[in-house]
């Protein structure tokens, strides 16, 4: 008996220290868990990449090849920092390495947040959710709005350096986003162009307002449609210029599935006025004119049920005054053909007909990271 | 007396054993719990959350592009996406969250 009694003592003094020990080394174990877990960042490296070809007049070749890192920090609820780089490299090995965006955000309630930095030009929606190579239907961007090919100058800069407030609310069962800014503003050249990117920093410390509001009026967000507005002075302090810049830019995104397939339709329209008549750099220098210039385009894309292919027809449109040297009326129709390998990834192949230039084959593979 | 008091200590030394068992069961999920955040939390109301997390994240995400699946990223990295998604979207700050609390239970 009184051994069975020692045996069962023991036994409970062993299980009674390995609960111990366990327990012991379950609250250390959860201890360095808890601290890990609290020193992981909550971050994401996405962005993308691309492999361009194009052939025009005969001449064709591999013409660049990209690589965009995009860097997402959630520090907490609040705060947030997101960056973009752009490597490039070009056929003839010239690179270009740039800081695409770089914004911090502090979020203040559901609806709103404060941002600054280096941001996408808010105005219109291609620049600021489309251009990206997987997301961008086209082997190429819409002239005048993102495309400086042969000279032609954009309508709005690829990114701006100020601070802005923007966000989201709901309006009975319709949608409302917003997004208003302050940046360094336009510079105003001699040939009666606009630089909108502020390098070289404010040349006549008056800053530009600009502001996009879009409105989803159906309640599945299938259809948007979107106002923006910028304005600020352009002319330099030395050039005693007060020549003022405004633009107005609409844009509509319509995407709809359907049972024999999905439709997807955007466009967008920038139209640009500047204050000043005459310019010493023009065609007739000094000779006045008004300095409007327009760009528009419209893409439809359609993909069928359970396909991998995707067809895109684009038009894009540049109106310029014939007083200046710095671009030519422009209307190019680009037909494509999408074949996406994954849901992120896509071989695309598009036709340029130009209407005062060669046509041109593009074909460019593009993958979101 | 004796024979009692033995199977009173035997008694409580299973159930030693037994607590000391489930001990050991709940250590993984912890660190579960404890890597991918909140996901018990989310696992557990997923059914209610899907309705809108779902259809959010079709309607919205295809606005721009191809909606990405689930597994595509990492839970912690669906949480930094999701916020700056919010941002390029116009997205309120709720809208977001039921996404990413969406797309990290179906992951």
């Amino acid at each position: 008996m009184k051994t069975q009694v020692r045996t069962s003592t023991r036994l409970f003094s062993m299980l009674l220290l390995f609960n111990l020990s366990w327990v012991i080394m379950q609250s250390q174990d959860k201890a360095i868990i808890d601290n890990l877990a609290r020193n992981q960042k909550t971050f994401a490296l996405v962005g993308y990449t691309t492999l361009n070809y194009e052939s025009s007049n005969g001449d064709g070749g591999f013409i660049s090849a990209t690589y965009n890192p995009i860097f997402v920090y959630k520090v907490n609820d609040k705060l947030s920092f997101n960056a973009e780089l752009e490597v490039e490299v070009e056929d003839s090995w010239d690179g270009a390495f740039a800081l695409e965006f770089a914004e911090f955000n502090y979020q203040l309630n559901n609806n709103i947040a404060v941002y600054g930095g280096k941001f996408l030009s808010p105005l219109g929606t291609f620049q600021s959710r489309y251009h990206p190579a997987w997301i961008n239907k086209s082997v190429n961007n819409p002239i005048g709005i993102q495309n400086e090919l042969n000279g032609i100058k954009r309508l709005q800069g690829d990114s701006e350096l100020g601070f802005g407030l923007r966000g989201g609310f709901h309006a009975g069962s319709t949608r409302l986003n917003y997004d208003v800014y302050l940046t360094n503003g336009p510079k105003l050249n001699d040939d009666g162009s606009v630089d909108f990117e502020s390098s070289g920093g404010d040349n006549n410390n008056s800053p530009a307002v600009g502001g996009r509001v879009g409105f989803l009026p159906f309640p599945n967000s299938t259809f948007e449609i979107g106002i923006s507005a910028y304005g600020g002075r352009a002319g330099a302090s030395e050039a005693y210029s007060d020549a003022q810049v405004t633009l107005l830019v609409f844009d509509l995104n319509y995407v709809k599935g359907t049972e024999i397939g999905v439709f997807d339709l955007k466009g967008q329209y920038n139209d640009q006025k500047v204050s000043d008549t005459t310019f010493p750099e023009t065609i007739v220098p000094f000779q006045e004119f008004n300095n409007n210039t327009s760009a528009s385009y419209l893409q439809l894309a359609y993909r069928p049920p359970q396909s991998n292919f995707e067809i895109v027809n684009r038009i894009s449109n540049l109106n310029v005054p014939n007083e200046v040297f710095w671009g030519l009326d422009q209307t190019r129709y680009t037909i494509g053909l999408d074949y996406w390998v994954n849901w992120n990834a896509a071989f695309k192949v598009g036709y340029d007909i130009i209407n005062n230039d060669s046509n041109a084959l593009g074909i460019t593979f593009a993958m979101g990271l | 007396m004796m024979k009692k008091s033995i199977q009173y200590i035997l008694r409580i030394a299973i159930y030693s054993g037994f607590i000391g068992l489930l001990a050991n069961c709940n250590g993984p999920k912890k660190l579960v719990e404890v890597q991918n955040t909140n996901s018990t939390m989310v696992q557990s109301s997923t059914t209610q959350m899907e309705s809108g997390g779902v259809q959010l994240w079709v309607n919205n995400c295809n606005r721009c592009h191809n909606s990405p699946p689930p597994a595509a990223y990492s839970d912690r990295e669906w949480e930094a996406i999701a916020n700056h998604m919010q941002k390029v979207a116009g997205l309120t700050v709720t809208e977001a969250d039921k996404i990413s609390e969406y797309l990290r239970a179906s992951n």
